[in-house]
């Protein structure tokens, strides 16, 4: 009898993201980086192009 | 460009800087040496709670933009983008403000890395939260400000 896919899973389920905190540091850098540049791109197209 | 209106004070520096300026002062009184450390203001903001602030103001530039002051003409093209902005400013700052004191900086740098890499959720969550307080400025000069020059002209003789 051949185990369901659910069986062939790793055990662990656990977040993958919190295994390393050094890279999830970088990866919320980079999320919060490109958050902030695209904020202030927009930011300035609001106010001197829109407007 | 750098006069700092009473506005501006209150809603942009004050949220961002007045903990760290209490910790400055909490630093007047003797304490033990784990409180010191405890209570440095480097250890306030080097996790990336900076974010909190930029988050409380993103939602008061969502309730600006919702009510404007009677009679403002916004123009429906940057009305919609800052609708956007804001919305994305909650949720990228929010998700910042959660997610970065999950993963504490060490105070000591290690040998071998800059400063600048070190502290690097710290740096960002600075350029996250001027980013947010420009939006959030430009938000209340556009919908309070502005058109509460154009209904006092209209009350005048």
């Amino acid at each position: 009898m051949t185990p369901s896919r659910t069986h062939q899973k790793h055990p662990d389920h656990g977040l993958k993201f919190f295994e390393n905190p050094e890279r999830a540091k970088t990866i919320l850098s980079v999320f919060g980086g490109v958050s902030a540049v695209l904020i202030l791109l927009a930011t300035v197209v609001a106010n001197f192009v829109l407007k | 460009m750098w006069d700092i209106n009473e506005w501006q004070w209150v809603n942009l520096l004050l949220p961002a800087l007045l903990p760290v300026f209490v910790l400055f002062l909490v630093a007047i009184f003797p304490k033990s040496q784990a409180q010191q450390q405890q209570a440095s203001p480097w250890v306030a903001v080097k996790d990336g709670q900076l974010a909190w602030a930029a988050l409380g103001m993103a939602a008061a530039a969502l309730y600006e933009l919702r009510h404007p002051v009677a009679g403002a003409v916004l123009p429906s093209a940057w009305e919609t983008l800052s609708i956007w902005l804001v919305v994305g400013g909650i949720l990228a700052s929010g998700i910042f403000a959660a997610m970065a004191p999950v993963f504490p900086t060490p105070a000591a740098v290690p040998g071998g890395l800059s400063r600048l890499w070190h502290f690097r959720v710290f740096f960002i969550s600075v350029v996250l939260t001027m980013s947010v307080g420009w939006l959030y400025n430009s938000i209340h000069l556009t919908t309070q400000t502005a058109t509460a020059k154009k209904s006092t002209q209209g009350t005048q003789p």
